[in-house]
């Protein structure tokens, strides 16, 4: 306590400074971590047809007993999209899609990859607040 | 006595303590992106930008650029150069000087690749119904008649006043160059329209503009070649700068009596390259990332391997199976997790 007695107001106006910025330089990145790890929420399924966002689904609803299920119209007809436990796949193509490339991809669970149907200009993926990924070279 | 007895002091080591925790912050923190995707030259095509006043606009112009480009280049197009060419150019097609510019770029990479790389390959694709409605495994006889149609060397530019000339049943198809042509296209426009922080994927031809935001590259992944929707979660790459481009058998392929037909065809046999699964490209421009990685596939490891050591910014990550891959020595300073 001897030390107090040689400190100014101003002193310690510093330290108390210091020792602020110093504690939200260690709190600040550990609570922006800790809410990355649990926001669950701001995880999507995306589906797209044509050049058009047509649904948004939040992937926390897909954990259930039973799939959801979405019907999704494109120029070749209704393609089927499976969403369960935090995964998403194209079920069924229209038959009218040659190849059907889109329903061999299966499930998808993380932001990155995308189920894209050419034939019938459909679109999945799932998108995260921050995607680590930004692009698939494929 | 005191530590700091000034008043000045003490306000000064706190104005430089404020403003610099705010720096730092303030370059750490995440932007906004503004992101567009949109179904063109046969596949999607996603435009990313930073999200800042006039990007929308910015955007929507890059995608009619592209949309003009892939028109003009698109041999299924009635109107475009390119069927002009196949139409015509056996009496010579003038065309426009990026046009010329495209092909005597096509007949460089003929040359360095051995003919590996033949925009010329059309007659043959169209034999194997690639592009078509219905593939077929041709006759032999049928694939040497046709290859008889096929090689560069056999087409005649003149860059003076801007001719492009076929011999009569020669036919081109600029599908392993025109799409990293488009996409350095969308990003001219971009960058005409002041947007300094981009990406383009088309179809997985990727070119970026400056990093995603201030000390964070734009993250690539590479596809697994047997797994559609698998990336390499090992060799994730960042860009600030440059183009990737893949070509792998798994793309567009048709299966016959359980034998795996892809659309890689190698011009000088008329029949499937089939010494890897895939072939990634890191190059300066797109243009050049999408002819390499064709050229490269179809070269084969060994002779792939060596050009892509002698060309100055390129590098290479060749997959032969999954336990057999080769990354160039530049290829791994991009990886970001290793």
């Amino acid at each position: 306590m001897k030390l107090m007695k040689y400190l100014t107001l101003y002193d310690k106006i510093l330290i108390i400074f210091v020792i602020a910025v110093s504690l939200t330089a260690i709190i600040f990145p550990i609570i922006y971590q800790w809410n990355t790890v649990n926001n669950k929420t701001d995880v999507y399924i995306m589906i797209q047809s044509g050049n058009e966002i047509v649904r948004k689904i939040d992937v926390s609803r897909t954990y259930s007993k039973e799939p959801t299920y979405i019907k999704v119209k494109g120029p070749l007809g209704i393609s089927l999209i499976e969403a369960h436990n935090g995964k998403v796949r194209l079920k069924k193509a229209p038959e009218a899609d040659p190849l059907k490339i889109c329903e061999k991809t299966g499930w998808i669970s993380e932001a990155g990859p995308r189920i894209i149907c050419v034939p019938n200009k459909i679109t999945v993926w799932i998108e995260t607040g921050e995607n680590d990924i930004d692009g698939i070279s494929r | 006595m005191a530590f700091l007895v000034n008043k000045k002091y003490v306000i000064i080591t706190i104005i430089i303590l404020t403003v610099s925790t705010f720096l730092f912050y303030n370059s750490k923190k995440r932007v906004e992106i503004y992101s567009e995707s949109e179904f063109l030259m046969d596949t999607l095509v996603t435009i990313k930008v930073k999200d800042q006043s006039g990007a929308k606009e910015a955007v929507a112009q890059s995608f009619t650029v592209m949309k003009k480009w892939a028109e003009r280049l698109d041999r299924h197009d009635e109107n475009s150069a390119i069927t002009s060419i196949n139409k015509y150019g056996s009496k010579g097609v003038q065309v426009a000087s990026e046009i010329i510019y495209l092909f005597s770029a096509a007949g460089k990479y003929y040359r360095l690749s051995n003919g590996a790389f033949d925009i010329t390959i059309a007659p043959l694709l169209d034999l194997w119904g690639f592009g078509q409605q219905e593939q077929t495994v041709p006759l032999r006889e049928e694939v040497n008649k046709t290859l008889a149609r096929v090689g560069f060397s056999k087409l005649l530019i003149n860059q003076k006043n801007n001719f492009v000339y076929l011999k009569p049943d020669m036919k081109v198809d600029l599908g392993g160059m025109a799409k990293g042509f488009i996409v350095d296209k969308g990003i001219s426009s971009l960058e005409d329209s002041g947007i300094k922080s981009a990406f383009i994927n088309a179809g997985g031809n990727i070119r970026v503009l400056g990093s995603k935001y201030t000390g964070r590259p734009w993250h690539v992944g590479i596809r697994k070649p047997g797994q559609e929707g698998e990336i390499f979660t090992d060799y994730i790459i960042g860009m600030e700068e440059g183009s990737v481009a893949t070509s792998g058998d798994y793309e567009r392929y048709f299966t016959y009596n359980g034998k795996r037909y892809s659309h890689l065809l190698d011009p000088r046999t008329g029949y499937q390259a089939r010494d890897m699964q895939a072939v990634t490209i890191f190059a300066p421009d797109a243009f050049t990332a999408d002819i390499l990685s064709t050229a490269i596939f179809i070269m084969g490891r060994e002779e792939g391997q060596k050009l892509i050591n002698e060309l100055t910014g390129v590098e290479g990550f060749i997959v032969r199976d999954e336990s057999d891959i080769w990354l160039s020595e530049g290829f791994k300073d991009l990886v970001i997790n290793q």
